[in-house]
């Protein structure tokens, strides 16, 4: 990296309890959910889904960046499906992911081009590359 | 290779003022005005939860006694040099009631089961520290 890297943001989270029954929050107190082993009584939320949207969150701004830099007018519904999936195999535990990506109004290889574009730049895509298998898809 | 899928995390997630991120069950529903750090929070989260299970993971397969009171304070940046973006990690951990150098071999452990510590390995830059 020859640029000198600025800091744009920390966020800080503290997380008590497991995947199964712990809590976080942020320290802004704006992120503050339970969580609860999926399909359990236990209302909570858990990794997978945070993953997914914290994922969708960053590479949504990621299109609205390259957008901007190639004088692309965004529609306004611009929306992304995620699924996070935690599988066990030989190696043990490894997620999946793919994104789903609706860019109603564009055309199909301005918005092939936004999403490519997007997967250089989002840095979850970037900390995730060739340790999980990612399928991001225009749908 | 056997695999098997044990849970698959579905969320939608919409932009704009009105923009948020909502799990298919909507156990996770959450409002995300732009800008704010909430990609970083929520992988602060979910990495912590997940990092959890897997220290607990390693002491048992160690037969450690785990007692109440885990914790993991994630920080996570986002940092900018020139026009790439990139992730940095710490994650300061409380293992309350376990011998020092146990806690440290867990909390090395946990990386190696952890299916998100695995996802960034080599990716970026991880400080795990044992408070």
């Amino acid at each position: 990296m020859n640029h000198i890297a600025k800091l744009l943001h920390t966020a800080k989270t503290a997380t008590i309890g497991d995947r199964d029954n712990g809590a976080s929050r942020s320290s802004d107190g704006l992120l503050d959910i339970r969580l609860s082993t999926p399909g359990s009584a236990r209302i909570g939320t858990n990794p997978e889904q945070l993953f997914a949207a914290s994922w969708s969150v960053s590479f949504a701004s990621s299109i609205a960046l390259v957008a901007r830099e190639r004088n692309i007018v965004l529609p306004a519904r611009v929306s992304i499906d995620a699924e996070v999936d935690l599988s066990f195999g030989d190696g043990g535990y490894f997620l999946i992911a793919r994104l789903n990506v609706r860019l109603p109004g564009l055309e199909h290889d301005v918005a092939h081009g936004l999403i490519d574009e997007a997967e250089q730049l989002c840095p979850y895509s970037k900390a995730t590359r060739g340790n999980i298998g990612v399928t991001v898809k225009l749908v | 290779m056997t695999e098997k899928l044990l849970f698959t995390g579905k969320t939608h997630n919409t932009n704009g003022p009105a923009g948020g991120a909502r799990s298919s069950d909507g156990r996770l529903d959450v409002k995300l005005p732009a800008p704010h750090p909430a990609a970083e929070q929520l992988f602060g989260a979910a990495w912590s939860a997940c990092y959890m299970g897997a220290i607990e993971l390693a002491a048992t397969q160690r037969k450690i006694k785990l007692p109440a009171g885990l914790a993991v304070d994630a920080e996570i940046d986002l940092n900018l040099a020139g026009s790439a973006f990139f992730l940095r990690a710490r994650l300061n951990v409380s293992v309350p009631g376990v011998d020092r150098d146990q806690a440290q071999a867990l909390i090395d452990a946990a990386h190696t089961i952890c299916p998100y510590s695995k996802a960034v390995h080599g990716n970026i830059d991880v400080t795990t520290t044992l408070v």
